[in-house]
């Protein structure tokens, strides 16, 4: 009894639009029910500098010297200097009297390393992406051939994925998304704007595509810290006068994000703000994205499901939560009114 | 609870069904049991409803046990979809993140990416991935058939990116992606109207690139419709440089040497690069488009 007067919406004609736990929820903090927050348990911090790894032998190492110092390429670096200084530690246990040619040899690196001008070479964007399309090439098409020649034919993703265009959270790296994975769309402060087929047809084109042709499974929204398109929202004073041509414009359909930060957290410091708005934005392109029919009935249907993300770099966290959404069938004004108690 | 003489309708169980969903399939068993009761305690007391509810059930319980069906095997494929990206993502913290923790500590205080790149939301053509971009490197932005809209095409999500990118992060190359089978030139080229044709948001979007369909239409008319689009995939690669010059900052920069603009074509049908930097002085001796530094990988 008491579920069924309290139940929203209940409407006379047609459909009621039952958002139960994600209007529930919009007014107070998170939108949904099972929020994952992703953290490694065993986040001891990080070792304070980058020092030269220590080796823990005590038995003697019978392996024959290696080469001191090996030529490496960029792929490579990281391993090969530990290998190399690894090399370098175990031989120097065997002779230890070798230690002072070490040094000398060791200083004179350091001194030509710190001498050669920061950048290195001068920047050659040409160069730097084609080293990386070799890379690419060489390393994962041509080793799988098999994916590659399916992926060539057509494309299937489970996901789409909506990300801020800042080049900090690309959802290939920190999701590992493989080619054919993710169809995903990044723009400013990866908002979704309501549907508008003059004003944002480029949005609305990407979700139509996902959904309709390509029928992904899920549709995730991923925020993250230090958002400067969330931070210019919160800052932009939005007093009639815009200062730029089109910024402003893209990132007030985040304005109900703010208004709610502002309300809940007007006393809080401007930092603190943003996080909460960066969060809040989330939930309100995950809105927006209700109000696209295509999605609500594939919402309905349980052919597409919505996901909220959070992407923490200056911690090194992942949040996740879902979007609950559903149709009641019609009542007709007999059942409603006995659900009021009124007479007819 | 409920008025006994007129019993909770059997949509609004549909309601708790629902939203118990998460708790598992026992409670919403129970909830099932208590509807049947509850109908049958209803017809009893009013038999002209059994007459309206055997109307009811068929529909409704194909629909419940499709539903349930599905929201049982589904919350399991969900449960793993989830926990494989949660495994991903501490993955990508252990071997990546920590590892490199300065560097990241660095990039969060603040990010001086030199390039921007547009590409499309293809799932096979991630610029990371296939240009090895690591975080910090490239503010990207990804769109269906990696359009850039004309200056007077008004606010759209494209510039106000391309905006951030040029006047406040200040990058010095802007690199378009176009790629092999993109559904939305093909799309473009389909569209036989390509004036007035606005029944869908795809058709709506794609119209940003008419001009390339139109002159692909014009010089490979004898081609068939696939050549086309691969033709029309690099065309319009072309068509958003030009666009890009429309905006005056952009203009500007370029004009300084301090901003250049690259276009691209990934095929990955055998995997090749093809890759051309715009001449700027170039264009403004002949009025046209003209290319420089053109480049081939494969």
């Amino acid at each position: 009894m008491a579920q069924m007067s309290t139940a929203p919406a209940a409407s006379l004609n047609g459909v009621s639009l039952c958002l139960t736990s994600s209007t529930h929820h919009l007014r107070h903090r998170s939108v949904q029910p099972s929020a994952v927050s992703a953290k490694l348990a065993s986040s001891s911090t990080a070792p304070s500098s980058p020092s030269l790894p220590t080796l823990i032998r005590n038995e003697p190492v019978l392996a024959t010297p290696a080469p001191i110092l090996n030529p490496v390429n960029w792929e490579d670096m990281g391993q090969d200097y530990e290998q190399a200084i690894e090399a370098l530690k175990k031989l120097l246990h065997e002779k230890g009297d070798l230690k002072a040619t070490a040094a000398a040899k060791v200083e004179q690196i350091t001194a030509e390393l710190q001498s050669t001008p920061s950048n290195g070479k001068i920047f050659n964007p040409v160069e730097r992406v084609k080293e990386g399309f070799i890379h690419f090439k060489r390393e994962k098409y041509d080793k799988n051939p098999a994916l590659y020649g399916e992926l060539a034919k057509g494309q299937s993703p489970k996901f789409m994925v909506f990300a801020c265009s800042d080049s900090r959270v690309c959802p290939s790296h920190i999701l590992d998304f493989k080619p054919g994975e993710a169809f995903v769309v990044r723009n400013v402060a990866n908002i979704v704007p309501p549907y508008d087929q003059t004003r944002y047809a480029g949005v609305g084109s990407a979700i139509e595509y996902a959904v309709l042709h390509l029928k992904v499974e899920y549709i995730v929204v991923i925020g993250h810290s230090a958002c400067g398109g969330i931070k210019g929202l919160m800052s932009f004073p939005y007093d009639g006068k815009y200062s730029t041509d089109f910024i402003e414009d893209w990132v007030k359909i985040g304005s109900p994000a703010k208004a709610k930060v502002l309300s809940a957290h007007g006393g809080k410091e401007f930092g603190e703000q943003c996080t909460h708005c960066e969060k809040e934005a989330v939930n309100v392109s995950l809105g927006n994205l209700l109000s696209y029919p295509f999605v609500r009935e594939g919402l309905v249907n349980k052919t597409l499901g919505l996901k909220g993300g959070y992407y923490d770099f200056t911690k090194g966290s992942f949040e996740l939560w879902g979007l609950h959404f559903s149709l009641s069938s019609s009542l007709s004004v007999k059942d409603v009114a006995t659900i009021l108690h009124w007479k007819l | 609870m409920a008025n006994l003489t007129q019993p909770p309708p059997a949509s609004c169980k549909n309601v708790s069904l629902k939203t118990s969903a998460i708790f598992g399939l026992k409670l919403r068993l129970e909830d099932f049991e208590q509807t049947r009761l509850n109908f049958r305690a209803s017809f009893r007391i009013n038999p002209s409803l059994g007459l309206k509810a055997s109307v009811e059930p068929p529909g409704l319980i194909r629909r419940i046990r499709r539903e349930k069906f599905k929201t049982a095997r589904d919350k399991q494929d969900e449960k793993e979809l989830f926990d494989e990206l949660k495994n991903r993502f501490l993955s990508f913290k252990r071997n990546t993140y920590l590892e490199n923790m300065e560097h990241y500590k660095d990039l969060a205080k603040s990010q001086s990416p030199k390039f921007m790149v547009i590409a499309c939301a293809d799932s096979r053509v991630c610029p990371s991935v296939i240009l090895g971009f690591q975080p910090g490197e490239a503010f990207t932005i990804r769109n269906v058939a990696n359009l850039v809209p004309p200056f007077e095409h008004g606010p759209s999500e494209t510039n106000a990116a391309l905006e951030f990118a040029v006047n406040t992060l200040q990058v010095e190359n802007i690199l378009v992606i176009g790629h092999s089978c993109c559904g939305g030139i093909q799309a473009l080229m389909s569209m036989q109207d390509v004036s007035d044709d606005s029944s869908s948001f795809i058709k709506s979007w794609v119209r940003v690139g008419r001009n390339a369909s139109i002159s692909t239409k014009a010089a490979a008319s004898g081609l068939g419709f696939d050549q086309q689009c691969r033709h029309c995939e690099k065309e319009s690669v072309n068509r958003s440089l030009s666009n890009l010059l429309t905006y005056p900052w952009i203009e500007e920069s370029v004009m300084r040497g301090t901003l250049s603009l690259h276009g691209s074509y990934y095929n990955f049908i055998d995997c090749t690069f093809e890759k051309w930097t715009l001449d700027y002085m170039a264009r403004s001796i002949k009025g046209s488009a003209a290319i420089k530094n053109q480049s081939f990988w494969h």
